[in-house]
């Protein structure tokens, strides 16, 4: 996972393989900086979004599913969170902190989605005798169908009995390798919060993995 | 929060550091591993479509994360979030701007993007119904198509040059409301269109001008065509108040369905790219000739502002998603979305495996004709292949199709 792709650098990094090299934004000097000039941003939305798209929508789906366990409301989450960068494009563009909004609304729309999994549970259940059910799938039947490695298994069911901050923090460190400080804007905590969020999650994950202790 | 960390000296911080390390590196296999089994849809078209669409009638899921987003980087201490004026919403942008002049939904043209009702109302989770999934997804179960390396799947593109980007513009098509029939109107769909850089609005609708009278097929029986084909679009000019088109030549006789419906044509198509609402338009030709015959290329045009004017230039049905070539997945149900102005606001649809209908049903948009209202509905899950998706009206007289769009999409 090539570290930086989700960092806030403003303008959006361009895809492998330099399809967007065609911007009209300069690229951003660093990848660093949580606050660039406005004017460095394309003022039309259509082509913002358009190189956002191209820059982060694959990571951000793939962000929203390690937290909902779900391809479909995981998309949904994105696409709304784009939608709304669209839509206020003229202000978001004016702070700068682009991608730094488009994590937060992710991480935002996912807890949304998780409040209401209750619901969406009891649905899925109902249907899920059908054999064109949709895949709405809820987080038990995501994992029994779909984890074939055992460790990995193990992994990603600890990780989802951990507390939500928890989960949120160690998603964004390590899976969108952002900064403490990257992780903190984007949930609105503390540095320090993040730090023992963290800590606490990879203890925890540690302790109910003996056999991830090396020899 | 940190309540239970005991204070550690260096030493001992630097030793946890080495024995969660590997920990760390077995979570960053995992996470990745696991994420790499998602290979997201396609959505741009779907994401300007509902961003340009402000009268839609959805139910937006999701606005109040949208506001606590906001309040979340308010209290950060944003710049942005602090003058965040409604105004700056792309008022009138393609969808807006047609439908805020048609639509007898409540919803005003500009809305603010976050308000307290909207979020109190939005507060009922993702119902099924309302989904505003275009494509299926990838069950869990299924093998990873993409390995976890594999560049981003770009948008449907064509034309890419280091001199121009793609974005998808909404084009205004004129074609018979059914196939055979002499009755022209307007289909909206969006395209992706390569546009010269720099961006501006005016480059836009020259894209989306080109497009729209050049027709390149798609899966609409009876197809599309434009009386404007030989007369080439040179520039568009936007000014305060005022949209200019220059086009290589007039028209020498009255084109089929009209000189005035062609005129609207290339109206709604600039208006819509330009986005900044109804500006009036003025085409000029070489010489200030006739623009068609009886019309002068002085004079400036507008799209009619009230529905009942508005439906004898639009077609009574569009169709937003899926939109033509489009690849969705097989397997899943598919979520289709569109605009209609129908006789009780009853729409019906199928879907077509090489000419067979292998699902069908029927829906009701939110209004009823002579306004336009929003539609969506879901098929069974797609079997592979090349499809087609029809969704029409019948007439209440006779029974026979009396408005007609079409899709072609593939499902894989």
């Amino acid at each position: 996972m090539p570290s930086g792709q989700l960092d806030d650098a403003g303008s959006p990094r361009r895809g492998p393989g330099g399809r967007d090299a065609v911007s009209p934004v300069p690229l951003a000097p660093s990848a660093a900086q949580l606050h660039l000039p406005s004017h460095d941003l394309p003022v039309d939305p259509d082509v913002a979004i358009g190189e956002l798209y191209r820059a982060h929508w694959h990571r951000l789906v793939r962000l929203a599913w390690l937290l909902l366990r779900d391809q479909l409301a995981a998309e949904d989450v994105v696409q709304d969170a784009f939608v709304a960068t669209h839509r206020r494009w003229g202000s978001i563009r004016e702070g700068g902190r682009v991608v730094g909004y488009l994590h937060t609304a992710v991480v935002n729309g996912c807890r949304s989605v998780q409040r209401h999994n209750v619901v969406v549970d009891r649905v899925n259940t109902a249907t899920a005798g059908a054999a064109d059910a949709p895949g709405r799938e809820s987080v038990s039947s995501a994992e029994a169908a779909a984890l074939h490695s055992t460790e990995q298994e193990a992994m990603m069911r600890v990780l989802a009995g951990l507390p939500q901050r928890q989960r949120e923090v160690l998603v964004l460190r390590y899976y969108a390798d952002l900064s403490e400080a990257q992780i903190a804007a984007a949930l609105d905590i503390s540095p320090g919060a993040v730090k023992s969020h963290a800590h606490r999650g990879l203890m925890a994950l540690r302790a109910t993995m003996p056999m991830t202790e090396q020899p | 929060m940190n309540t239970d960390r005991t204070p550690l000296d260096p030493d001992e911080v630097a030793r946890r550091k080495a024995a969660l390390r590997d920990t760390e590196d077995r979570l960053r296999g995992a996470l990745s591993a696991d994420a790499a089994r998602v290979d997201p849809t396609d959505r741009l078209a779907g994401i300007l479509t509902e961003a340009h669409d402000e009268t839609s009638d959805r139910a937006r899921r999701w606005l109040p994360s949208a506001a606590a987003a906001a309040a979340a980087l308010l209290l950060a201490g944003t710049v942005w979030a602090v003058n965040r004026p409604s105004g700056t919403t792309p008022v009138g942008g393609p969808t807006g701007a047609s439908e805020s002049t048609v639509a007898t939904t409540p919803s005003s043209p500009s809305p603010s993007p976050s308000t307290p009702s909207a979020s109190s109302s939005a507060a009922t989770g993702r119902p099924s119904t309302t989904s505003v999934t275009v494509s299926p997804i990838v069950p869990p179960g299924v093998p990873p198509t993409v390995p976890p390396t594999a560049p981003p799947t770009a948008p449907p593109t064509s034309g890419s040059s280091p001199s121009s980007t793609t974005i998808a513009l909404p084009v205004y098509y004129l074609g018979p409301v059914v196939a055979g029939s002499q009755q022209l109107r307007l289909f909206r769909e969006f395209v992706p269109a390569g546009v010269q850089l720099p961006v501006t609005a005016g480059g836009k609708a020259l894209a989306a001008l080109r497009l729209a009278i050049a027709p390149t097929g798609g899966a609409r029986s009876g197809g599309y065509a434009s009386p404007w084909t030989s007369a080439d679009p040179t520039s568009v000019t936007v000014g305060d108040g005022l949209i200019t088109v220059a086009l290589s030549r007039g028209l020498r006789v009255t084109p089929d369905g009209g000189s005035d419906l062609a005129i609207q044509q290339i109206v709604w198509t600039v208006q819509a790219a330009v986005g900044k609402g109804a500006l009036p338009v003025r085409i000029t030709v070489p010489g200030d000739g006739e623009l068609a015959p009886g019309r002068s290329s002085t004079a400036t045009w507008n799209r009619p502002a009230t529905p009942l004017e508005v439906s004898s230039v639009l077609a009574p049905v569009w169709i937003d998603e899926p939109f033509n070539g489009e690849v969705v997945r097989a397997g899943q149900p598919l979520v289709v979305k569109g605009i209609a102005s129908t006789f009780e606001a009853s729409v019906e649809w199928q879907l077509l495996d090489r000419g067979a209908v292998v699902d069908e049903g029927f829906t009701t948009a939110t209004v009823g004709a002579p306004g336009r209202g929003a539609y969506t509905f879901e098929t069974k899950a797609l079997d592979a292949g090349p499809l087609v998706l029809r969704v029409f009206e019948s007439s209440a007289k006779d029974g026979s199709v009396a408005a007609e769009q079409r899709v072609s999409f593939t499902a894989r």
